[in-house]
């Protein structure tokens, strides 16, 4: 608005000239907005695809928007799919991968992961035990030889008679 | 950033930090993540029910996880299911480190929730972090018959410090 007030003072015709070129510029503006919306999404259009492709869920969540938590960030974890596991004396004994230790999306629907998963040193594939439901680390020796293990005292609750 | 606007920024980080610490339990206490609403699910023996949760790190360190069956439209109202309809593992945490599950266990009544807990993370000295993560299964038939259907459901705790 100040560039109109200095041409409308310069000639007696400059509020019209300003009056235009602010019309002018408006519709600049507007195609240039436009311009930059179809541009933006001509452009983007690409990476938005490459995005849905490459992109994997959120953590804690089922790829659909429904969410199942967040799966714990350790400060202990190497990599951003592998969890630290231990044992019953909360010492690190190896790592499981996140994806076996979080309900997955298959074919749309949550499926729960396997009850006995492999516990993987930091190269992420030397199997150096396994979590098993109801007894936690068992070591892969102990697993080999079939050695006694302790299981976890499991409380249930709520089944009132019909 | 303006400093007025960091100012207003810095103020409400602060009132943010000082609500999280109202708001949070104290050491010692249970945290759970509250009833939790899934999904409304229709049984193979056609009653509707709505699918809901709970996670719970409860006194001390106690893993606990509740599947509840609740009339459809929310979480308010129980609704008894058969035997075998209601099924529960929970997952342990310390320190975001994966701790193990216990096995999966199934209502042997009819009820309208049914829960597992356990204590699957050891205690060491110092204040640890625990957090829970409850899968809940719903079934569509009595999960001893093969192939009725489930769904399936992941709910955490919040963390708590012992």
């Amino acid at each position: 608005m100040t560039n109109y007030r200095v041409r409308d003072n310069a000639r007696p015709s400059g509020r019209v000239v300003g009056f235009g070129m602010g019309v002018v510029a408006t519709v600049l503006a507007v195609a240039a907005v436009i311009g930059l919306s179809v541009t933006g999404g001509a452009t983007s259009s690409p990476v938005s695809d490459a995005t849905e492709v490459v992109s994997l869920p959120a953590k804690g969540t089922a790829g659909d928007g429904r969410s199942i938590g967040p799966i714990p960030d350790s400060p202990d974890a190497p990599r951003p799919d592998l969890v630290p596991a231990v044992d019953r004396a909360a010492q690190i004994v190896g790592y499981v991968r996140s994806d076996e230790i979080e309900p997955q999306l298959v074919d749309g629907e949550l499926v729960d992961t396997p009850e006995n998963i492999d516990v993987v040193g930091l190269d992420g594939r030397t199997v150096v035990g396994q979590m098993i439901a109801g007894v936690g680390f068992v070591s892969a020796e102990d697993v080999k030889s079939g050695a006694p293990t302790s299981t976890i005292d499991t409380k249930a609750f709520g089944q009132p008679e019909e | 950033m303006p400093a007025s606007r960091y100012r207003k920024a810095a103020a409400a980080a602060a009132l943010g930090s000082a609500s999280v610490a109202l708001l949070a339990p104290p050491a010692g206490a249970t945290a759970t993540s509250g009833v939790v609403f899934k999904e409304e699910i229709v049984l193979n023996n056609g009653q509707h029910i709505s699918a809901c949760a709970e996670a719970i790190i409860a006194d001390i360190a106690d893993n606990r996880g509740y599947a509840y069956a609740k009339q459809p439209g929310g979480c308010a109202t129980a609704v008894n299911v058969p035997a075998g309809y209601l099924g529960v593992n929970v997952r342990g945490y310390i320190n975001n480190n994966y701790c193990g599950q216990t096995n999966t266990l199934y209502n042997s009544n009819s009820t309208n929730f049914f829960g597992v807990g356990a204590q699957l993370c050891g205690n060491p000295s110092g204040n640890q972090s625990f957090r829970t993560q409850a899968v809940t299964y719903f079934y569509k038939g009595p999960s001893y018959q093969y192939n009725q259907g489930y769904k399936v459901y992941g709910t955490y705790s919040p963390y708590q410090t012992y």
